[in-house]
């Protein structure tokens, strides 16, 4: 009885321990999630994608978003014209509706990292406050990846599979 | 009747196969390219912009080779990198030849992208691509043959200033200066390097 007592409790504080502290790849904030983090970054400027999912029962918008690795973070949408020329331009924010989702991906929206104040390689980590104008803030973290389109799939890492010994697996009889 | 077309079928068969074993061109499956070609492959003048080395470039001077185009700018932090990062990929895959491979960044954002900007920014994707920065009214009349365009539009809310929009399709160059493939925003770097591949494997070192 007691061992299950102990058990519940340390689930307990596992399961808010969880819910609290920026994950590494997600954070979660007033209805709105932010998951699928990377980040691009020349000598001269970057970007940072992302998706947000809005779980909330109001719209909400990112209006801004500040950085210490980079002098000024706007939010930017690039578009294909019909002649296949590249446009790209500032919006003022990004619309999140209640119950939808925006993804920032490349050739598309992006929150735009002007002059890098320092330079970047593949690895590092940049940590971004993102403010929503329901949400309010919320910092997350975006790691630089290869800026080659195929390789920015690889996503999270699995976690590693666990060795630790055990006692017997207990093999069904076949 | 019958035993007529069997041995019609079979005789083609065996012309096909001896034909193909033959490595007959007429009968052996072409190389698809896997980017846009350009039937025929259109013949390009010469130019010449400034580099960042400080000497002059002209386009001659790769003749022989292969030389891919891209018309970018360095302020850019999504398209241009992306697409640098892309043609990285598919030279690096390269087993051999990749020193045929010229690829050639022309700034659209001369202003900005002074020699040592753009060739800082180049050197961070690979030391040997190749930076021209000119006057903008040059680049232009360059890109025409390309059917490439570009235009500074004034962003309005944004430190920027500007930004500049411009074609964003790569472009490659074949050994006899034609434009024969082109790729747009977002092609497969491993497209790249299989037509690549296939380039070099024809031409006789």
């Amino acid at each position: 009885m007691k061992n299950f007592i102990y058990l519940t409790i340390l689930l307990i504080f596992a399961t808010l321990a969880a819910q609290c502290g920026p994950a590494a790849s997600s954070s979660q904030g007033g209805g709105i999630t932010v998951s699928d983090i990377s980040a691009r970054a020349t000598t001269q400027n970057g970007a940072v994608y992302m998706t947000f999912t809005n779980g909330g029962a109001s719209d909400d918008a990112l209006i801004g978003a500040k950085t210490d690795v980079a002098k000024t973070v706007e939010l930017h949408e690039a578009k294909m014209d019909e002649n296949d020329v590249m446009k790209m331009s500032p919006v003022p924010n990004i619309p999140i509706p209640a119950g939808g989702s925006v993804t920032l991906k490349p050739g598309g929206l992006h929150v735009m990292l002007i002059g890098m104040q320092k330079e970047l390689a593949v690895g590092d980590k940049i940590s971004l406050t993102l403010t929503f104008e329901k949400a309010g803030p919320m910092t997350i973290e975006a790691e630089v990846k290869d800026a080659a389109m195929g390789q920015m799939d690889h996503g999270e890492a699995a976690p590693p599979a666990d060795h630790s010994p055990d006692a017997d697996h207990g093999e069904p009889d076949h | 009747m019958m035993k007529v077309k069997a041995s019609l079928g079979l005789a083609i068969i065996l012309i096909v196969l001896v034909g193909a074993g033959m490595g007959c061109q007429a009968f052996a499956p072409a190389y698809e390219f896997k980017g846009s070609v350009l039937e025929p492959p259109l013949s390009l003048p010469d130019f010449e912009l400034n580099s960042t080395t400080g000497q002059p470039f002209r386009l001659s001077e790769v003749k022989g080779d292969i030389a891919l185009i891209y018309f970018g700018y360095t302020y850019c932090p999504d398209v241009c990198p992306l697409t640098m990062a892309d043609v990285r990929q598919a030279i690096n895959g390269l087993e051999q030849g990749r020193e045929r491979v010229h690829v050639i960044f022309v700034s659209v954002d001369p202003e900005r992208d002074t020699p040592e900007v753009l060739s800082r920014y180049l050197a961070a994707f690979d030391p040997n691509f190749i930076g021209l920065t000119d006057n903008f009214e040059k680049v232009k009349e360059v890109m025409k043959p390309y059917g490439a365009y570009a235009e500074k539009e004034t962003a309005t809310g944004s430190v920027a200033g500007y930004l500049v929009s411009h074609s964003a399709r790569l472009f490659l160059v074949d050994a006899d200066q034609n434009l024969l493939l082109m790729y747009p925003f977002g092609f497969e770097a491993e497209d790249l390097r299989s037509d690549l591949a296939y380039l070099l494997s024809q031409k006789n070192s």
